[in-house]
């Protein structure tokens, strides 16, 4: 069994749950156990075959490298934290689709 | 090459040859002689100069761009804008520290439909010289509508501000977004205990706002890239970075090109602190080549340095602090707000982690806001996030000590975090040496003197900072001669061709001089993250240990073909004798590591060790800072009388560079406390873009910073490394504002604490 640390911005997808326990030998198994229970967070920490974006999770203090499949030790805790920088997830610029009013005259 | 060895290693490395000595720098003579090659020292046949046309606007639509005079200019080859670039996707790529969407790069390398700060590269071009180029940009001509400039992170939070991105809403941590677009990237917060309780505990509670200003890393060598797009598709690029991988994994997407058609060779670096990561030139110089089939060159002048690369943020800051009379801290209520500059991805993450990480309070809500401003991207500098977080958190600590009339070293010894305490984010702690830098400082002959004077005053503070891993490589060769070429990726900022070398030759009991490092470029190592996170003597070390282990193996496995025996009859000490089986007259039978070597290639040729090693473990950081000033009440100016530095170092493997990191972490820091501002005026123009008008500290601005190392080894590491070069930065400005408070009773609220900050809080009694 391994303890996952609920940030409070995220406990919205908890039921304001602050520790959760789960059950799974690396990451992706131990966020497939929880997605019964919390499907929301389960697709709010996994993005198909990545961690989700912007967030980052460190295992009994280390941050994982290696993604879904880094190894989860028995007893370990797994904290949620933000990217240390990068942006916000859904932003989608409106350039791309302005840029081509504005093209060079030549 | 001689071992300069003035002083005795520590207690701590009495037990290593190698580790803990000062041997002279394997690049030393060249950088002395001037023979280093840097960017700008790349000279090709047929290269052409580049130049780029920079925004004089703050905010602006760009309604048209007629590069047609320009092109029609004799000895202009190309002319390129936004347009002319494949079209970026959203997709995140990493960026060094963190990571960016790459749309996000590309219009802040060069503007699509609007220019977002003055310096903003809207068109570039390459002319057969340097004059012809600079005459073409002037001839493009650009049509603006200008827009209002937010130059204000406060203003930019408010509803109704100008928006500098119509796309952009405020994205939380559990992946909803605001309904109305907002210049607020994300939000982020920390909790832990019960923030009403602890402060319903407090006898004394004080709350405080600061403003910090945008300051830049103040590295000498400017930005340059150069770009070669061969007839087979290959574009080779020559740069000054802390990371060519990161370089690589930008320029290949923004030019559709593959990683392996993109090769990245890494110059000398004349300074970067967190400012050479991102990409500027190279994707323009690459995108130039392309379109020439002849290489092109690109460097910045100073100016272009301060208005268009990445500084560090701007903030506006929060903290209430409260504890009971006996000094313990019982609640802290901290509010980041961090100016990200045009494009999000701010440090206000880091600086939220690290706000309150020295100390184990039960009670913590901390939030952070990542801000969108019509200033340029911020870049990382030196513990990115951290100098501002904690100028604002340890201020409001020694306010509290001040308040409840206790010695502030005293109360953050009882405050302290220690092994197995768990920060707001989750993190909990392994062996760290918070307490041990408290005691050293308490020791120190500084804070056991006596300040006397007028207008004198000390201050204290300490300082954290994670220091990150992650993945490095080494390949390394035994020559005939017991020589060992070193291979690596790390480009080498401050001294970690030595630093790494030396733990190879301490693991493989050779001298630091018999080995030769070398920094190679993308195609010719493995895969290496960017010097930064004070990750690189940690992690380019582990892998030089892995790379050593794997020549030790492999130096035990041709013994045992030359002595006819088992491998597992031989072994490897710690003298670099290989031994094995007594001999058929019951000698023991050994060799040296140079007589091995000298018998590989008779025996089955060269030996080749490699490694590719991605921790995800880290040595976290803590440094204590004891600073004594004098400030002029006429004039506000305030002179940094003596400074001593104290920090956990985990094992300092070359003491002279460890010293030599926290003596610049000062200078910089204390330039943050005092001088270094960018200073705007209301229509988003820098106004003292030179190194004349930003004003660094020189040497004669500071004393000789005294440096006392601490070292409580990491466990998470072979030789007990942490990283050093990032935390003695932070705890300048809290210390600083600590001192002059002790010197003249103000209590000084933003960064810089300038000599005009000063006098407005004193002699114009503030706003």
């Amino acid at each position: 069994m391994v303890t996952v640390l609920i940030p409070q911005p995220l406990r919205t997808l908890t039921d304001g749950e602050s520790v959760l326990t789960a059950e799974g030998h690396n990451v992706r198994a131990v966020i497939r156990d929880l997605a019964p229970r919390y499907p929301e967070l389960a697709d709010r920490l996994m993005d198909g075959s990545k961690i989700g974006r912007g967030i980052s999770l460190a295992i009994n203090g280390d941050v994982v490298s290696t993604g879904l499949i880094t190894r989860v030790p028995e007893g370990a805790e797994i904290a949620i934290v933000p990217q240390i920088s990068g942006g916000s997830r859904d932003y989608r610029p409106a350039v791309n689709t302005a840029i081509e009013a504005v093209k060079p005259c030549r | 090459m001689v071992t300069a060895q003035s002083q005795p290693q520590s207690k701590e490395t009495e037990q290593y040859n190698v580790i803990g000595t000062r041997p002279i720098r394997h690049d030393g003579v060249d950088k002395v002689t001037g023979a280093a090659q840097y960017g700008a020292d790349i000279n090709l046949p047929g290269m052409l100069a580049g130049r780029v046309l920079r925004s004089p606007h703050a905010h602006a639509r760009i309604v048209s761009i007629d590069t047609s005079k320009a092109e029609a200019l004799e000895g202009v080859l190309a002319v390129i804008t936004n347009a002319d670039f494949p079209r970026a996707s959203d997709e995140v790529i990493d960026t060094g520290e963190g990571t960016a969407q790459l749309n996000w790069v590309l219009d802040n390398v060069i503007a699509s439909d609007k220019v977002l700060y003055k310096g903003h590269a809207v068109a570039a071009v390459a002319a057969t010289d340097h004059h012809i180029a600079e005459d073409a940009v002037e001839l493009i001509e650009v049509e603006y509508e200008l827009l209002t400039p937010v130059l204000d992170v406060r203003d930019a939070m408010v509803d109704g501000s100008p928006l500098l991105h119509d796309g952009l809403h405020t994205g939380e941590m559990d992946g909803s977004k605001s309904d109305n677009a907002s210049n607020t990237a994300s939000h982020l917060q920390f909790t832990k205990g019960d923030l009403d309780s602890g402060f319903a505990d407090a006898d004394v509670v004080i709350e405080r706002e600061f403003e910090t200003s945008m300051a830049h890393q103040g590295y000498i060598e400017p930005h340059n890239g150069t770009a070669y797009y061969r007839a087979d598709g290959t574009l080779d690029v020559w740069t000054s970075t802390q990371g060519a991988f990161v370089v690589r994994d930008s320029v290949a997407p923004l030019l559709q090109l593959s990683p392996s058609q993109v090769k990245v060779t890494p110059m000398e670096i004349g300074g970067g602190f967190g400012g050479k990561i991102p990409v500027y030139l190279e994707p323009l110089a690459g995108l130039l080549s392309q379109k020439t089939g002849r290489p092109v060159k690109l460097t910045m002048n100073r100016e272009e340095v301060l208005l268009a690369t990445g500084p560090t943020s701007g903030t506006y800051m929060r903290v209430r602090m409260g504890a009971k009379r006996d000094g313990t801290i019982t609640a802290a209520d901290v509010h980041l707000a961090f100016e990200a500059g045009a494009y999000p991805g701010s440090p206000v993450g880091a600086g939220a982690m690290c706000a309150l990480a020295p100390y184990d309070i039960p009670n913590q809500r901390i939030d952070g806001y990542d801000v969108v401003v019509n200033k340029p991207k911020t870049a990382a500098y030196r513990a990115p996030g951290a100098p501002q977080s904690e100028f604002a958190t340890e201020s409001v600590l020694n306010e509290l000590a001040e308040e409840l009339g206790l010695d502030p070293l005293e109360m953050r010894l009882q405050n302290a975090c220690e092994e197995g305490a768990q920060r707001a984010d989750g993190f909990t702690y392994g062996i760290i040496g918070n307490v041990e830098c408290l005691q050293a400082a308490q020791e120190s002959p500084h804070w056991q003197s006596e300040l006397q004077g007028p207008n004198r005053g000390r201050g204290i503070a300490q300082g954290f900072w994670f220091n990150i891993g992650f993945e490095s490589s080494a390949y390394a060769q035994v020559n005939g001669d017991g020589s060992v070429p070193l291979v690596l990726g790390s480009t080498d900022i401050g001294g970690t061709r030595a630093s790494i070398a030396m733990q190879l030759a301490e693991t493989l009991g050779i001298s630091a001089e018999d080995v030769h490092p070398h920094v190679v470029d993308t195609n010719s190592v493995g895969y290496t993250q960017v010097t930064g996170g004070s990750r690189t003597t940690f992690a380019g070390g582990w892998a030089a240990y892995e790379c050593a282990m794997d020549i030790r193996r492999q130096m035990e496995e041709r013994a045992a073909q030359i002595w006819e025996c088992d491998a597992s009859d031989v072994s490897y000490g710690d003298d670099a004798i290989i031994r094995g089986p007594a001999d058929e007259d019951g000698n023991d039978q050994q060799f040296t590591f140079k007589a091995l070597a000298a018998q590989l290639v008779t025996s089955g040729g060269h030996i080749v060790g490699r490694a590719d090693v991605n921790k995800t473990s880290s040595g976290p950081a803590f440094a204590t800072h004891i600073v004594d000033v004098e400030v002029d009440p006429d004039t506000g100016k305030v002179d940094v009388l003596r400074y001593t530095a104290v920090q956990d170092a985990g094992t300092a493997i070359h003491p002279a560079y460890v010293e030599g990191q926290m003596q610049g972490g000062v200078a910089q820091g204390v330039g943050m406390a005092l001088n270094e501002e960018y200073y705007y005026d209301d229509s988003g123009d820098l106004k003292n873009a030179s190194l004349l008008d930003y004003r660094m500290p020189t040497a004669l601005d500071l004393p000789m910073i005294d440096s006392i190392i601490v070292e409580v080894p990491n466990p998470g590491h072979p030789y007990g490394v942490r990283g050093v070069g990032e935390v003695p930065i932070i705890p300048p400005a809290p210390a600083v504002r600590a001192a002059i408070a002790n010197a003249i009773g103000v209590h000084m609220n933003e960064l810089p604490m300038s000599p005009r900050a000063i006098l407005d809080a004193t002699v114009l009694g503030g706003d």
